[in-house]
């Protein structure tokens, strides 16, 4: 099974809070049972990039967030989570950075054929001083899902994905406010990739990538380990 | 732009209370909230960390006959910095908003260890 964006885009949706607690960001329809849920941004907080930031949904939803360090040079984290809706339903997400007083934006997406344990490869973070963020990955599997996300520490400016990638939601606001551009790509062929994106002017950003496999992945490897154990996959309901 | 409510002045009691509905201009893709807070210029706004709102949003795309959360935040009072290293003057949430006409939207608070003295601005883009 190939993943898919559920809803072709319909089911992007977003948060933000400035100088905020925790924010929330609803599914625009009902997410599916066993959808892959992501949610992708970044955090700021005055007094050093927050140690952690828990998401949580309505659904109880168990999401694995995976952090970068701060960008150095500046107190931005970035996040991207995922979790496999446990049921179909109405889902409201809540991301909670640790601190009270936190800028941070974010935005969600629900994407179909998911394996079951979803990460295939956390493509690491890289950060820089110029206009061009860029994260490299290299995928394990064939039929990938590549998520990435990006931040900037300096005046609000626009943000564009790179031409291979589709924008999954921004913020592009970064006064009292942190901004994001969080994009994904459906691969065919494990190889190495660079997500990228281009800003209106130089500054200091950060670009955090992950890779997740496909369901069809699951019986590939089923077959695999059965061979590997010396059992012909033909043979299995004779003995 | 078109601003929905202007700095409007706000005490909020312990509790919940409902804004709105109102109309959404027809065209416009995003709507921002902000809520002023404490700063050495506005003291007497917001001024307790321990004042905490819980804020949701609702849009309606259907005349106001059914509304359905978009998004949402909970913050404190007191005073925090942005990353110019000056007095954040808001809490400010935005939200992209789903297409349609004549969308409406109401904004629901809850109000702990309060009041809440503020300004309230939302504005659409």
């Amino acid at each position: 099974m190939a993943f898919a964006e559920v809803g072709g885009g319909t089911q992007r949706a977003g948060g933000s809070g400035a100088a905020t607690d925790t924010a929330t960001a609803v599914f625009p329809a009902n997410v599916a049972a066993d959808s892959l849920l992501i949610v992708a941004g970044a955090a700021w907080a005055a007094l050093g990039a927050p140690a952690s930031i828990a998401v949580t949904d309505t659904l109880a939803t168990a999401y694995t967030v995976d952090l970068t360090a701060a960008v150095p040079g500046s107190n931005i984290r970035l996040f991207i989570a995922r979790g496999l809706a446990p049921s179909a339903g109405a889902c409201t997400v809540t991301v909670d950075p640790a601190g009270l007083e936190v800028d941070f934006s974010f935005s969600i997406d629900e994407f179909s054929g998911s394996h079951a344990t979803p990460l295939d490869v956390d493509g690491g973070s890289s950060s820089g001083t110029d206009a061009a963020p860029a994260d490299a990955l290299t995928t394990l599997t064939a039929n990938d899902l590549i998520i990435g996300v990006m931040a900037q520490d300096g005046a609000t400016k626009t943000l564009t994905p790179g031409a291979d990638y589709t924008q999954i939601g921004e913020n592009e606001t970064n006064s009292a406010m942190q901004c994001h551009n969080a994009v994904f790509r459906i691969v065919t062929t494990a190889q190495a990739y660079t997500v990228d994106w281009t800003m209106a002017s130089s500054s200091l950003w950060g670009a955090y990538t992950a890779a997740f496999k496909p369901a069809a992945a699951a019986a590939n490897a089923m077959v695999l380990r059965m061979m590997e154990e010396g059992l012909a996959v033909g043979s299995v309901g004779v003995h | 732009m078109a601003i929905i409510i202007n700095h409007m002045s706000i005490t909020l009691q312990n509790g919940a209370r409902t804004f709105g509905p109102a109309l959404i201009p027809d065209g416009l893709s995003s709507i921002t909230l902000r809520l002023a807070r404490s700063t050495t210029l506005t003291p007497l706004f917001w001024p307790l960390a321990a004042t905490r709102i819980i804020v949701d949003m609702e849009i309606s795309t259907d005349g106001g006959t059914t509304f359905r959360d978009a998004c949402g935040m909970s913050a404190v009072g007191g005073i925090a910095f942005h990353r110019e290293g000056e007095a954040t003057e808001s809490v400010v949430m935005c939200q992209p908003l789903p297409a349609g006409v004549a969308r409406q939207v109401r904004v629901l608070t809850t109000v702990t260890d309060g009041p809440l003295v503020s300004e309230l601005t939302v504005e659409v883009t």
